[in-house]
C-alpha cells in the first residue's frame, strides 16, 4: 500500500524549505525512537531503506536516472542517517537538484522514442522490480529500458481500446490503432510532466513529503509522515464529486487511481462490490459511450463525476485481485443513516443469514456516523427474528479499521473474556476486553476471509478462531497485527500529555502515524506476517498477488508473548479431519475452484518473474494468463451457477424497499450476486453438509 | 462486610502484670464490641437513618478513645506483642467502618484481578471480609501466644452474652450475603441494560439481555439447594420473586430493541419519502407510508405500556426484596442498646 500522496509535483532547481525538512525528520527519527513499538537505529542499514524508498517513489521504473547516476546517489544516500541525525538535508538537496533535470531530459527522450511507430515482433520483455528489491536499479542500458516501459503502456492503451467482450490484441488491431494508443500515452506523460513542471513550490515539497515518509516507513509499512495538506486528505478520504458515488480516490506511484476508501452507507458501500485497492478503469454514464479513465488525473475524473450528475454510471473496476468486473452505481447524497450494514436471508434448508463487513467504521469524534458494530448488532438481530439456523460473516476485502469496533463486535458472540492484548511502545502489554457480558449469537457461525481482510479483520477472526465461536473460511488473510496512532510531528512529543483533539486545531502541523501497538491472539501468538490460517481454506486470486504484509521489506517480524489469560474456548466440534475432507470432496470438485487454481499458479508463475513480454504473441499469452481466465472463471460463473440457495431480504428491508425503487434495484443486484458468489456457495455447503448437520 | 471478634474470655489466674495488661486491652476491646452490636441492632431495628449514622459515629469515637487508650497501657517488660495487634486490628475496623477499603486491601491488584466493576464489587467483599477475618484469627493467635509466654492460662468461659450476640450477628450476616450476591449480579446486570437502553445501543443491551437470564436462571437454580435460615424462609422466596422477574424482564427486554430495529427502518422510509416530490403525490405510496406511520404510533404505544408495565414490576420486586431484607434483620439480629 505504498502511496504517492500528492500528484501535482513541479520541479525546480530552488529546495523550499530545506531547515523545516531536516527538523521534520529528526522529528520523525525522535518520536520513533521513543514510541515506536519496535524502533530501530538510525545507521547506514536504515539509510539504504530510506533510499530505496524513496527512489521507488520518484523512479519506480528506474527509467529515469541513469545506473551511473542511481550509483552516485547511492553513494551520497550513505550520509542519510548523519542527515537525520545532525538535522541537514545534504542527500535531499543533491537529488532535488538532478531530479528536475533528469525528468525534464526523460519527456524529450520519451517524446523522440514515440514519434516512431512501434513494432511488438522481438522477443523482449519489461522488467520490473519485486517488492523485496522496489527501488533497487535494474541492469539494463536507460534508453533500452525506457523504451520497454513506453512499449508496455502502449500496449496497455491497446488493450483498454478492445472491445468488451475481447482480451486478444490481433496484429490487424495493433497495425490500425497503434498510432491512436502511441499518441495517447505520450498525451499522458506529457501533461503529466507539464503538471510537475508548472508549480516549482509543489514541486520542492512533493520531494521533501517523499522523503520524509521513506524515513517514515522505513520503521515498518504503516509509519507514515502526513504534511497538514495530506493528513486532510487522510481524514476526508474523498473529493466532494467523487463521494457522491461514496469512494474517495488516491493515485498510486504509476499515476492509476485506485480507490482508497468507501464511504459507509454511501452508493458504492451499499453496491457491496466496490472495495479498497480496486483501480477504475473506465466509466459508462446511461445512454452514453464508455469513457476509459485509466489514465486520467484525478481533476479530470472529478470533471466527468460532474458531467454526469444524477445519472447512473457503469464503473469497470479492476480489482487488486486482478479480476475485472462492472459496478452500476447511481449518484446520490450520502444520507446519516442509522444503519448502514445489510442482513441477508440465504434461504434453503438450511436457512442462512448473511451479512458482509467491509470495514470496521466508527463514529466520529464530532459524534457523525454510527457504529459498525452496533449496525451488525442490529442486523442479527433482525435475522434472529428471521429464524435462521446458522449466520455468515463476510470479512473479505475488509482491510480493518477501529479495534474498538471489532471488540464491541466480538462481544456479540462470546460472552466475556479477554479478545486479544496489545503490546504498546513502553513494552507494556494491556488485554483487550469484551465490554459487555452476554452474547446475542450463539448459534453455528461462519466467518469468510480473504488476502485483503486484514488488520481489525484479522483480529476478529484470530478471536473467533481461538475461542472455537466459528469457523474461519476462505484464504489466510493479510497479515497485519499492528495499531497505529496519529499524532503532531513536533520537537519534544510527549504522547502521555496528548489529547488527540489538539490535533485538529492546529492547521500548521504535520503529522505521523506511527506504529505504537502490536496486537496479540489470546493464545499469545500473533497474526502478524502469518495472517489468520483459516479453518477451510478456499483458494482465491489474491494468492498470486505480492499483496501481503510481509511482501513489504520493511514489515515487522512476527513474534509471540507470554500470556495466561482466562479465556475460555469451546470445546473442539468439528475435526481438521472434517475440514479437509471438506475441501477434498467439496471444494476440489467445484469446477470455477479447479478453475481459479489454475489461474492463479499461472499467475503466480508470471507473477513470479517480474516481467512483461513485450512480443505481441506472448503478451496475448501472459494477459490471458494474467486476466484472461478470470474473465472467463466470471462469465462461466454468471452463465452456470446453480445456486443451491435463494437470496432474500429481511422482511424489514421487504417492507422498506417497497417505498424505494433504487434501493430495490440495488439489492435485486446484490442478491443476484450472492447467488452466484462461488465462496458463498461453498460456505452455504459447508453448512449445510457439515456444521448443521454436526449440531444436529 | 464489618465483623467484629473478641478476646477469648480470660480468668485471671495470676495477679502480675502481664494480666494486668491483657485485661486493660481487653477492656478497650469490648467497649468497640458493644458499641458495634448497638450499631448493627439500630440498623436492624430500626428505620431511622440519623440514628443509625449516629450510632456508627458513637463506634468510631469509640475506637478513637480505644487507639488512644492503647497508648497508655504500659508494656509489660517492653513487650509490644498486644498492642501492636491489637493496633492494627483498631486500625481495620477503622477503615472498615469509614469504608477506606484502599487502605485495607490491594485495589489495583482488585481491578487487575476482576473484569468489572460487579467481580470488582465482589472481589472486593470478599477480600474486605477476609482481612478482617485475619486480623481477628491473628489477635486471638497472639493473645495465645503472649499468654503462653508469661504463663498466663487461659480458661475457656461460658460464652458471654457479648460474645454470643457477636457470633449471632455473623452468622446471620452471612446467610443474608449470600442471597444478596444472587440478587446483586440480576441487579448491576439490569442496571447497565437500562443504562444502554437509554442510549438506544441494541448491541449492548441484547447481550447484557441474555446475561441477564442466564444469571437469574443461574440464581434460581442456586435458590433450589437453599434453606431457610432457621426456618427462615423470607430471603429465599424474596430472591426467588426477584429472580422471576428478572426473568421475566430479561424476555421483555426484547420488545424494546425490536422496536429500535423497526424504527430505525421507519426513519429512513420517512427520510425517503420527504425527499421524494412524486412519492408525496403518488396515492398507493401515500397510502403505504400513512400505514407505516401507525404501525410506528402502535409500536410508540406498545413501547410505552412495556416500559410502564416493567417499571411497575421492578420497583414492586426492589421493593419486596428490601422489605424482605429489613424483615428478616429485625427478627434475626441481636436487639441492644
Amino acid at each position: 500500500m505504498r502511496s504517492l500522496l500528492l500528484l501535482c509535483c513541479c520541479i525546480s532547481a530552488a529546495v523550499y524549505g530545506q531547515k523545516s525538512v531536516a527538523e521534520k525528520a529528526f522529528n520523525i527519527s525522535a518520536i520513533a525512537a521513543k514510541y515506536h513499538v519496535s524502533p530501530r537505529a538510525v545507521n547506514d542499514s536504515f539509510a539504504v531503506q530510506v533510499f530505496r524508498s524513496f527512489m521507488d517513489q520518484i523512479d519506480p521504473y528506474t527509467i529515469y536516472f541513469t545506473q551511473q547516476e542511481y550509483q552516485q546517489l547511492q553513494t551520497a544516500a550513505v550520509g542519510i542517517d548523519e542527515d537525520i541525525t545532525r538535522q541537514s538535508t545534504v542527500f535531499l538537496q543533491t537529488i532535488s537538484k538532478q531530479y528536475f533535470l533528469v525528468r525534464k531530459k526523460a519527456v524529450q527522450q520519451m517524446q523522440s522514442l514515440l514519434s516512431k511507430p512501434f513494432s511488438f515482433s522481438a522477443k523482449t520483455y519489461f522488467t520490473t522490480n519485486s517488492e523485496a528489491d522496489a527501488g533497487k536499479y535494474i541492469d539494463e542500458p536507460q534508453l533500452q529500458r525506457m523504451k520497454a516501459y513506453l512499449q508496455w503502456r502502449v500496449l496497455t492503451a491497446l488493450s483498454d481500446l478492445l472491445p468488451e467482450d475481447s482480451t486478444h490484441l490481433s496484429p490487424a488491431f495493433v497495425q490500425q490503432h497503434i498510432g491512436e494508443a502511441q499518441r495517447s500515452v505520450q498525451s499522458t506523460i506529457e501533461k503529466r510532466y507539464a503538471q510537475l513542471a508548472a508549480d516549482s513550490v509543489k514541486m520542492a515539497r512533493w520531494l521533501e513529503e517523499t522523503y520524509l515518509n521513506a524515513i517514515a516507513t522505513a520503521y515498518d509499512p504503516h509509519t507514515e509522515y502526513f504534511s497538514n495538506e495530506a493528513y486532510d486528505e487522510f481524514e476526508a478520504g474523498l473529493s466532494s464529486e467523487s463521494m457522491a458515488f461514496g469512494f474517495g480516490l488516491e493515485p498510486n506511484s504509476e499515476g492509476n487511481l485506485l480507490i482508497t476508501s468507501v464511504m459507509p452507507g454511501s452508493a458504492a458501500w451499499k453496491s457491496s462490490n466496490i472495495h479498497e485497492g480496486d483501480m477504475i478503469i473506465a466509466m459508462k454514464p446511461e445512454g452514453e459511450k464508455t469513457v476509459s479513465v485509466a489514465n486520467a488525473t484525478p481533476e479530470e475524473l472529478n470533471a466527468l463525476f460532474e458531467r454526469y450528475a444524477d445519472k447512473t454510471v457503469e464503473f469497470t473496476i479492476k480489482a487488486a485481485d486482478g479480476t475485472t468486473r462492472v459496478v452500476k452505481l447511481k449518484k446520490q447524497a450520502i444520507r446519516n443513516e442509522e444503519n448502514v450494514v445489510r442482513g441477508w436471508i440465504l434461504d434453503g434448508q438450511p436457512r442462512l443469514g448473511f451479512i458482509s463487513l467491509p470495514s470496521f467504521y466508527t463514529q466520529t469524534n464530532d459524534g457523525i456516523g454510527t457504529s459498525c458494530a452496533e449496525d451488525v448488532a442490529r442486523e442479527i438481530v433482525k435475522l434472529k427474528q428471521e429464524k435462521i439456523d446458522g449466520l455468515v460473516l463476510d470479512l473479505r476485502f475488509n482491510g480493518g479499521g477501529s479495534i474498538e469496533e471489532a471488540a464491541a463486535m466480538l462481544g456479540i458472540f462470546i460472552d466475556i473474556g479477554p479478545l486479544g492484548v496489545v503490546k504498546v511502545y513502553s513494552g507494556r502489554t494491556e488485554p483487550i476486553k469484551d465490554v459487555n457480558r452476554g452474547t446475542i449469537y450463539d448459534g453455528p457461525l461462519v466467518v469468510m476471509v480473504n488476502g485483503a481482510s486484514a488488520s481489525a479483520s484479522e483480529m476478529l477472526a484470530a478471536t473467533l478462531q481461538d475461542y472455537r465461536k466459528a469457523v474461519i473460511v476462505g484464504s489466510t488473510t493479510f497479515g497485519k497485527a499492528t495499531m497505529q496512532v496519529v499524532v503532531p510531528l513536533e520537537a519534544n512529543f510527549d504522547f502521555e500529555k496528548y489529547a488527540p483533539d489538539s490535533k485538529q486545531s492546529d492547521a500548521t502541523k504535520d503529522f505521523l502515524k506511527i506504529t505504537m501497538g502490536k496486537l496479540y491472539r489470546v493464545n499469545g501468538k500473533t497474526a502478524q506476517n502469518t495472517g489468520v490460517v483459516p479453518d477451510v481454506y478456499l483458494p482465491d486470486y489474491f494468492e498470486a498477488a505480492q499483496f501481503t504484509e510481509r511482501s513489504y521489506v520493511t514489515a515487522l517480524p512476527a513474534d509471540s508473548i507470554s500470556v495466561q489469560l482466562p479465556y475460555r474456548a469451546l470445546s473442539e466440534k468439528y475435526s481438521r479431519h472434517t475440514f479437509k475432507a471438506f475441501e477434498q470432496s467439496s471444494v476440489a470438485n467445484d469446477p470455477e475452484f479447479v478453475q481459479l487454481k489454475n489461474t492463479v499458479r499461472l499467475q503466480q508463475l508470471t507473477n513470479a518473474l517480474n516481467r512483461v513480454p513485450l512480443m505481441l504473441s506472448e503478451y496475448n499469452l501472459w494477459q490471458n494468463d494474467e486476466w484472461g481466465d478470470t474473465q472467463e472463471t466470471t462469465s462461466a460463473k454468471k452463465g452456470n451457477a446453480q445456486s443451491p440457495y435463494a437470496v432474500a431480504n429481511t422482511r424489514l428491508d421487504a417492507a422498506y424497499n417497497a417505498m424505494d425503487s433504487y434501493q430495490k434495484e440495488n439489492d435485486d443486484m446484490i442478491m443476484n450476486e450472492l447467488m452466484e458468489d462461488a465462496w458463498l456457495r461453498q460456505v452455504y455447503l459447508l453448512f449445510k453438509n457439515v456444521l448443521i448437520k454436526t449440531n444436529q | 462486610m464489618l465483623t467484629v471478634v473478641l478476646f477469648t474470655a480470660v480468668k485471671m489466674m495470676a495477679q502480675d502484670d502481664p494480666v494486668s495488661v491483657l485485661n486493660k486491652i481487653n477492656v478497650q476491646m469490648e467497649a468497640v464490641s458493644k458499641r458495634y452490636v448497638v450499631y448493627q441492632s439500630v440498623v436492624a431495628h430500626s428505620d431511622n437513618l440519623r440514628k443509625a449514622e449516629k450510632r456508627r459515629q458513637e463506634m468510631m469515637n469509640q475506637v478513637t478513645t480505644a487507639r488512644q487508650s492503647l497508648a497508655e497501657i504500659p508494656y509489660y517488660k517492653g513487650d509490644r506483642m498486644l498492642h501492636q495487634a491489637f493496633g492494627e486490628y483498631l486500625k481495620l475496623v477503622e477503615y472498615n467502618l469509614n469504608e477506606d477499603y484502599a487502605k485495607m486491601v490491594n485495589m489495583k491488584e482488585i481491578a487487575e484481578q476482576s473484569y468489572d466493576k460487579m467481580e470488582a464489587y465482589m472481589l472486593l467483599k470478599d477480600k474486605v471480609s477476609e482481612k478482617m477475618r485475619m486480623a481477628g484469627e491473628k489477635l486471638d493467635s497472639v493473645q495465645r501466644t503472649y499468654c503462653k509466654k508469661y504463663d498466663i492460662k487461659l480458661v475457656e468461659e461460658q460464652k458471654s452474652e457479648l460474645s454470643r450476640q457477636l457470633e449471632k450477628i455473623s452468622e446471620v450476616s452471612k446467610y443474608e450475603d449470600k442471597l444478596y450476591l444472587i440478587f446483586f449480579k440480576c441487579n448491576v446486570i439490569e442496571g447497565d441494560l437500562l443504562e444502554s437502553l437509554d442510549k438506544k445501543n441494541v448491541n449492548a443491551t441484547e447481550q447484557l439481555r441474555s446475561s441477564l437470564k442466564s444469571f437469574a436462571e443461574e440464581g434460581s437454580a442456586i435458590l433450589d439447594t437453599l434453606k431457610g435460615y432457621r426456618g427462615d424462609n423470607t430471603l429465599v422466596t424474596a430472591c426467588r420473586r426477584s429472580m422471576e422477574y428478572y426473568k421475566k424482564a430479561a424476555d421483555k427486554y426484547a420488545d424494546f430493541t425490536g422496536f429500535f430495529t423497526k424504527e430505525a427502518n421507519f426513519n429512513r422510509l420517512k427520510q425517503q419519502f420527504e425527499g421524494d416530490k412524486d412519492m408525496r403525490k403518488d396515492k398507493a405510496a401515500l397510502d403505504k407510508y400513512n400505514n407505516a406511520v401507525k404501525e410506528m404510533n402502535d409500536g410508540i404505544g406498545q413501547y410505552n405500556n412495556t416500559n410502564d408495565y416493567l417499571n411497575k414490576y421492578r420497583s414492586e420486586t426492589i421493593d419486596f426484596w428490601n422489605n424482605a431484607v429489613k424483615q428478616f434483620l429485625d427478627r434475626h439480629i441481636p436487639v441492644a442498646d
